[in-house]
């Protein structure tokens, strides 16, 4: 499903002495399956901005069309709306209310209407995406921990099966391992079911790492918008922002800057590591052949 | 929504209000309260009213706030305001030749009493608009200070005062967000019968009541990991003190008020 944004603005607290200008000439179009990063420092809009995505706020000036819905007008169904863009807010765990993790990820087709055996099929299959083991269906979900519980809420938002998932910080507050976890269960995700997939983060190595796209967001509006590796050629501007490239490409971009031959376009640790061995054989070799000789 | 609602707020300006110690304006409000009781008669009702028109003015704070503060309590004073209108004894109100059960005794007490509730919420924002939570709270603490005597734990009321007050903004916010969440998810809050809609407040009630505890067992740790310990001897990082400007207000609002006795006893 295909997005469009155009001319979004956003007025946080209208006519009151807290009004605050929080989107301003947004515009944006996002391509059915596609997967994006949407970077920007504390306060840059970004959170504000994917609340728009399902309606949950309304722009103060400017139409969004999701698919064939204009959300901006008034007679749009917002309900049959929100269960094709799929939202993940930041901390997801915090909203659990049920008693066992089945009833809360049944919570949403639920709301939906659906039959008994839909519901049950849907909680299984989001079980399995996040990769939750039925063994766990029938506990409280108090009782798990921070990473189970928030795999327990994203799969209460998967088992609508919405067409466009938006991610608020997925990885927030996770330890190394249940991060690397949440990362690729996303990306296998979005491969799987060819989502559109909407991410949000400030870490510039998970956004290089999965996104195909980059949306930087700076003081309420799109600041950037490209492939990741035209983004992080901007390591200047992007420090301006208060953000910053990938470590690696840090590191490239000083191997550079002193004369080592090597492509300006990295921004994985894989890619890195595979290029710099790559040179490291060759100068070997290189050296081997200097030393026969 | 949550956020609209003004009474109680602090209203962060400069004014000669906000520059006012907490202890005088919490006195003084006790004594304007009573004075717009004791307004009985046209002269006085005009005195506490234009006393109040420069209560607002003095606040600096717009007077658009006030009449916004005014709205969560409209109904109380239509509703007070129709009782009085019918249930006064009086002589009957006639209406293009009809008798009405109105009487005029009742329409002048219904304005009387519109008028009273009207500036109570005025007098009570003005001090809530001009006073940070933190320093009202401090101020009732220093006023309940003599009970202390009477081992009334004074510090743990305006401690736990303060830490209601300041977590307010908090679990609004918070409301807020899990409101979202759960929309997200399909949730409907506002449709279907009375029961229905109880029965959909669990999914934004469980969460919230989870956060408050996590919240407050957090904030217990942090404290007591920096060894807190209420009561004597503690300083504070603002002092609050007694000013000129006090002064100032407290002799005005005496005249106001010994003026206020004597109109009402003259006329």
């Amino acid at each position: 499903m295909a997005i469009q944004i155009s001319d979004l603005n956003y007025i946080y607290m209208a006519g009151s002495p807290f009004e605050k200008l929080a989107l301003h000439d947004v515009n944006l179009t996002i391509n059915d399956g596609e997967f994006i990063g949407i970077i920007g420092h504390t306060g840059s809009g970004k959170s504000t901005l994917i609340q728009h995505l399902n309606g949950l706020l309304k722009p103060s000036s400017g139409t969004i069309t999701i698919g064939d819905t204009v959300i901006t007008d008034k007679k749009a169904d917002m309900k049959a709306l929100r269960q094709k863009v799929g939202l993940v807010f930041q901390y997801p765990e915090h909203q659990l209310f049920e008693e066992t993790v089945y009833k809360d990820i049944a919570y949403g087709p639920k709301n939906m209407g659906l039959s008994q055996d839909e519901i049950d099929e849907r909680v299984r299959e989001a079980m399995n995406y996040v990769g939750l083991s039925e063994k766990y269906m029938n506990r409280s979900p108090f009782e798990l921990s921070g990473g189970q519980k928030r795999r327990v809420a994203i799969a209460g938002v998967l088992a609508m099966r919405p067409e466009v998932l938006i991610l608020d910080e997925p990885a927030a507050g996770l330890d190394p391992a249940g991060r690397e976890e949440i990362l690729t269960q996303i990306r296998a995700l979005y491969l799987e079911r060819k989502m559109t997939v909407l991410f949000v983060s400030h870490s510039m190595e998970d956004v290089a790492r999965t996104a195909g796209r980059i949306i930087v967001m700076n003081k309420g509006t799109v600041a950037m918008d490209g492939k990741p590796s035209e983004i992080f050629s901007r390591a200047k501007e992007l420090r301006e922002m208060g953000l910053d490239v990938p470590q690696i490409t840090r590191l490239i971009d000083e191997l550079r800057a002193r004369g080592v031959a090597i492509d300006n376009s990295i921004y994985t640790l894989e890619r890195a590591k595979a290029t710099l061995q790559m040179l490291i054989a060759k100068k070997e070799k290189k050296e081997q052949g200097d030393a026969t000789c | 929504m949550l956020k609209d609602i003004t009474l109680g707020q602090y209203f962060p300006i400069e004014s000669p209000m906000h520059r006012m110690d907490p202890r005088s304006k919490i006195v003084l409000l006790i004594f304007m309260i009573v004075a717009i009781f004791i307004a009985d008669n046209p002269i006085t009702y005009a005195l506490v009213t234009v006393f109040t028109l420069l209560i607002i003015l003095l606040s600096k704070v717009p007077i658009m706030m006030y009449i916004k503060g005014l709205k969560p309590i409209l109904f109380v004073i239509i509703f007070t305001a129709v009782l009085n209108v019918f249930l006064t004894p009086g002589t009957k109100i006639d209406l293009w030749g009809y008798t009405t059960p109105m009487t005029w005794e009742g329409l002048i007490l219904a304005g009387k009493m519109a008028l009273r509730l009207i500036l109570l919420i005025i007098a009570s924002s003005a001090l809530t608009y001009t006073t940070s939570p933190i320093i009202l709270t401090d101020g009732i603490e220093k006023l309940l200070k003599p009970l202390s005597y009477l081992k009334v734990p004074t510090y743990e009321l305006a401690m736990m005062m303060s830490i209601a007050i300041r977590f307010i903004p908090t679990l609004i916010e918070e409301t807020e967000k899990i409101t979202k969440a759960q929309q997200a998810r399909g949730a409907d809050f506002d449709s279907g019968s009375i029961f229905k809609r109880i029965k959909a407040l669990a999914p934004m009630l469980v969460p919230l009541f989870v956060s408050a505890f996590r919240r407050a067992d957090e904030l217990a740790v942090a404290m007591e990991s920096r060894c807190y310990q209420g009561g004597e001897h503690r300083t504070r990082l603002r002092e609050i003190h007694f000013k000129g400007i006090d002064l100032i207000a407290v002799l005005v609002f005496v005249l106001f008020f010994a003026a206020i006795i004597v109109l009402g006893i003259l006329f």
